[in-house]
């Protein structure tokens, strides 16, 4: 069930059971009442343990929560850990020299300032500065963590971003996989990297990706095409 | 009135609104890294600055900053980003009142404007808050939403702005009145801003609910 | 997880002395006081600090005896009227100055109500803002060190200005300059002429130019040793200081109203506004005239709402039954005159300040919600509070 809510709405919960809260729920502090915090959908789920609730709205700015897949960017390297940027003007991440696979004492990381990395939140109290890692260290997976190389980085918003990583209906990257082969990696932080084989072919990506932003999905089909096309026709010439 | 969210593009929340002639554009950008001595241990800190139509800022305008200020504090719920920083800043476009004399429309289109900007942001918010100008005119009639010219010729006039919590107003956030009244006045003007508040959450709530389903 | 172990950690009460821990806990240390029935400045709940008013001591004008002490003019600008306000530990000094500014917003009102202007004043109640002016107040919070203006600096300034002016209390035609002119007799014997009497009248409307001058009041606020906000006390020492504002009367010497005559042949236009040379009279001056109705004094409140868990007394009796007592304990909300100390301020976020005029009328009227809800109750007991908090001050400066 999904309905709109508006910041400080009243809303009806089963006191007796344990409540989970997700995005966009907030439990205040001083009056312990629970309200919604964004504009959105609300989304209420039943399950044994108790009842999970979350708002679905779209924004710009990423807060970072444990688990989430994230592209970051190297500002700076200290002597245990890199600072990571995962959104301009927001406060840096961490990621440790230990968080990588098969990482000891002696075999450092050799990420320098500006690489890109893949990686997963593993901590993020709002009181302290978020960590993130390139290691799943939950089930201690590695594959597609890590540096970054060549591709381009498309910012978007963090509910495109999130459609686009979760929802297998959608079908952008399938429509996308047609024209050409690529390599992608969605971080639900508002950045999406794509590698292709040619520059051409990336700038496509690049324009298909960003202008499908707010469109029905329905004319997917038709904007990639016409990048492609116009990519194609460009190189021709 | 009229309000588009998402005006800008490299902000995180934004919104041109206008209201008779007063236009205002308002940018909101965080949660983001404080400077050191912005920044509050357990709480949001909130930096305003207001752009006048014409002109550099004026005392003026850091006294609508101030208003601006004690009226979005409450509503946001700050505790949830400590050593974090929320920037609102507001380009007014059109005046629409003398300004020498005035400020009430300016600060009434930058409080309703400011609450869209912070929605369409996703900064986490307790409410939300809306308000209104009323003025008594010289024959004791209340009109709300006034020009300049009702402006000039008023008794007295009032900047009233409330929190929204739960689809209806809850809380007097602001009330700003200058000129010549009594607490009758006082009364019938909280009554009638109260009622337009109300009109302005509904369209507030149908712009939203229109925003999302397009999405 | 399971390598945590338990370990017994001690715990010490550590006490503090009373203003220590105002400064570290402002919000405990103001609950607990509220609980017991006082402030921290052991005020009552609606008790008022005490006011000391003295206008006019620092003016330039004071009227001395002896004709033979003539203090020159220097170039209009002197203090014109002055006001030292005491509110508990707070010194506010408010010195007006003034100059003489040449009219040029000549409309047509102004030429309309030259001759009957006091009738118009008394018969209606005109609210066109144009018609009134404000002074331009400049407040200084001394701290001890120098530095840009502050925040709140600009904004009381700025809401002085704009209650002033909204507040109908001087009218653009009180800062009107009315020139005399300076005749030197066929005996060489200098005297100055005003038009007080017809006579008088006659012969200066006769020689007078036509340009129009106006008087603009600054008003320099210091305030001194602030404890709390400071816009009551600034608005109050305002108001005391106007009302002692003594005008110089200016004239204009015989001998350029008659360079006036040669210039005027020209034509009107900026050059000829130059050779008028304004001169300010050091013995003679008028009283600024206020609109007596619109004198109003300000005064604040604040409303917090009482934290039951602060109240000792209380918690005592009810500790055996601790666990019902959360629902039951209803959160209280209280009304606090005259915000003063640093615990008030910063812990309380809802407050209302009011101008109200003796008679009941209010000139100006700010509430800020953030904090406790703002009831009706609480508006209307604050609203019977200034208004007898404006008598009293009333009734302060007239003994002055």
């Amino acid at each position: 069930m999904s309905t709109l809510v508006i910041p400080g709405d009243e809303i009806s919960i089963d006191s007796e059971r344990p409540v989970v809260l997700g995005p966009g729920m907030y439990n205040d502090p001083v009056t312990q009442r629970i309200v919604p915090v964004n504009a959105g959908l609300l989304n209420i789920s039943d399950s044994k343990k108790g009842q999970t609730i979350y708002v679905e709205y779209d924004s710009k700015r990423y807060s970072p929560a444990v688990g989430d897949l994230v592209v970051g960017i190297i500002t700076g390297a200290f002597g245990d850990s890199y600072r990571v940027s995962l959104s301009s003007f927001s406060t840096p991440v961490s990621l440790s020299y230990m968080a990588f696979p098969n990482a000891s004492k002696k075999n450092r990381p050799t990420l320098v300032i500006g690489d890109l990395v893949y990686a997963r939140v593993c901590n993020a109290e709002k009181e302290l500065e978020a960590e993130i890692e390139c290691v799943d260290s939950t089930n201690g997976s590695d594959a597609g963590f890590g540096l970054l190389e060549n591709g381009m980085v498309i910012e978007a918003t963090l509910g495109f971003t999130r459609s686009l990583l979760f929802n297998n209906e959608f079908p952008l990257l399938r429509e996308l996989a047609q024209h050409c082969k690529f390599e992608i990696a969605i971080g639900v932080n508002g950045k999406i990297w794509i590698k292709t084989d040619e520059v051409k072919e990336t700038i496509a990506c690049y324009r298909s990706i960003s202008d499908c932003q707010g469109q029905p999905q329905e004319k997917f089909q038709e904007i990639i095409k016409n990048y492609f096309l116009q990519v194609t026709n460009t190189v021709e010439e | 009135m009229d309000a588009q969210t998402g005006y800008l593009e490299n902000v995180d929340g934004s919104c041109l609104y206008s209201l008779n002639s007063t236009k205002v554009i308002s940018a909101v950008t965080g949660p983001v890294e404080p400077k050191a001595r912005q920044e509050l241990p357990t709480q949001l800190a909130l930096e305003i600055n207001i752009r006048p139509a014409s002109g550099v800022p004026t005392t003026r305008e850091v006294n609508i900053q101030d208003k601006v200020r004690a009226i979005i504090t409450p509503i946001l719920a700050s505790y949830k980003y400590p050593r974090q920083l929320c920037q609102i800043t507001l380009q007014l476009l059109q005046s629409g009142e003398t300004e020498p004399y005035f400020h009430a429309l300016e600060l009434i289109a930058c409080v309703n404007s400011t609450t869209y900007a912070l929605v369409d942001s996703g900064i986490a918010l307790k409410g939300i808050a809306l308000g209104t100008t009323v003025v008594i005119s010289k024959d004791n009639q209340l009109i709300t939403e006034p020009t300049d010219e009702i402006l000039k010729n008023s008794k007295s006039m009032h900047v009233v702005a409330y929190m929204i919590e739960n689809n209806k107003p809850s809380n007097l956030l602001l009330m700003d009145s200058y000129g010549d009244f009594d607490e009758n006045d006082i009364l019938k003007i909280l009554e009638q801003s109260e009622i337009k508040v109300n009109q302005l959450n509904k369209t507030f709530r149908e712009y939203m609910k229109e925003k999302i389903n397009n999405i | 997880m399971a390598d945590i172990k338990e370990s017994t950690v001690e715990v010490h009460p550590v006490s503090f002395p009373t203003d220590i821990l105002a400064r570290i806990s402002p919000d405990l240390s103001l609950q607990r006081h509220l609980s017991l029935g006082f402030r921290p400045s052991s005020r009552g709940f609606e008790e008022f600090r005490d006011v000391i008013i003295n206008t006019g001591d620092l003016t330039h004008n004071t009227q001395s005896d002896d004709s033979a002490v003539k203090t020159p003019s220097n170039d209009g600008k002197q203090v014109l009227g002055s006001c030292v306000l005491k509110q508990g530990d707070v010194f506010v000094i408010t010195q007006i100055t003034g100059g003489i500014i040449e009219d040029i917003t000549l409309s047509t009102n102004d030429m309309e109500m030259e001759e009957d202007t006091e009738l118009l004043e008394i018969t209606e109640e005109h609210s066109d803002i144009t018609k009134y002016s404000s002074v331009y107040p400049v407040v200084e919070i001394n701290r001890g060190r120098m530095g840009a203006c502050t925040d709140e600096e600009m904004t009381t300034s700025q809401r002085l200005y704009d209650s002033l002016l909204h507040s109908h209390i001087l009218t653009q035609n009180a800062l009107r300059v009315e020139p005399g002119v300076r005749i030197t007799n066929e005996d060489d014997s200098v005297n100055i002429i005003y038009p007080d009497s017809e006579k008088n009248k006659e012969i200066t409307s006769l020689l007078k130019p036509k340009k129009k001058w106006s008087y603009v009041l600054y008003a320099k606020i210091e305030v001194f040793g602030r404890t709390g906000p400071v816009y009551d006390m600034c608005w109050n020492s305002l108001m005391a200081a106007l009302q002692s504002v003594k005008l110089p009367r200016t004239f204009i010497d015989e001998r350029a109203t008659d360079l006036k005559m040669t210039v005027r042949a020209r034509g009107r236009n900026a050059v000829v506004m130059e050779t008028y040379n304004l001169l300010c009279d050091p013995n003679e001056s008028t009283n600024l005239q206020l609109r007596e109705n619109c004198i109003s004094y300000a005064s604040s409140y604040g409303a917090i709402n009482l934290d039951p868990e602060a109240d000792i007394a209380n918690l005592e009796e009810t500790d055996d039954v601790d666990a019902p007592m959360d629902e039951e304990l209803e959160t209280k909300t209280v009304l606090l005159a005259d915000i003063d100390g640093e615990a008030e301020e910063t812990c309380i976020k809802s407050t209302i300040s009011i101008t109200a005029c003796p008679n009941g009328r209010f000139k100006q009227f700010s509430v800020v919600g953030g904090g406790a809800k703002i009831t009706k109750e609480l508006l209307m007991r604050s609203i019977t509070l200034s208004k007898q908090r404006s008598s009293d001050i009333s009734l302060k400066v007239q003994k002055v």
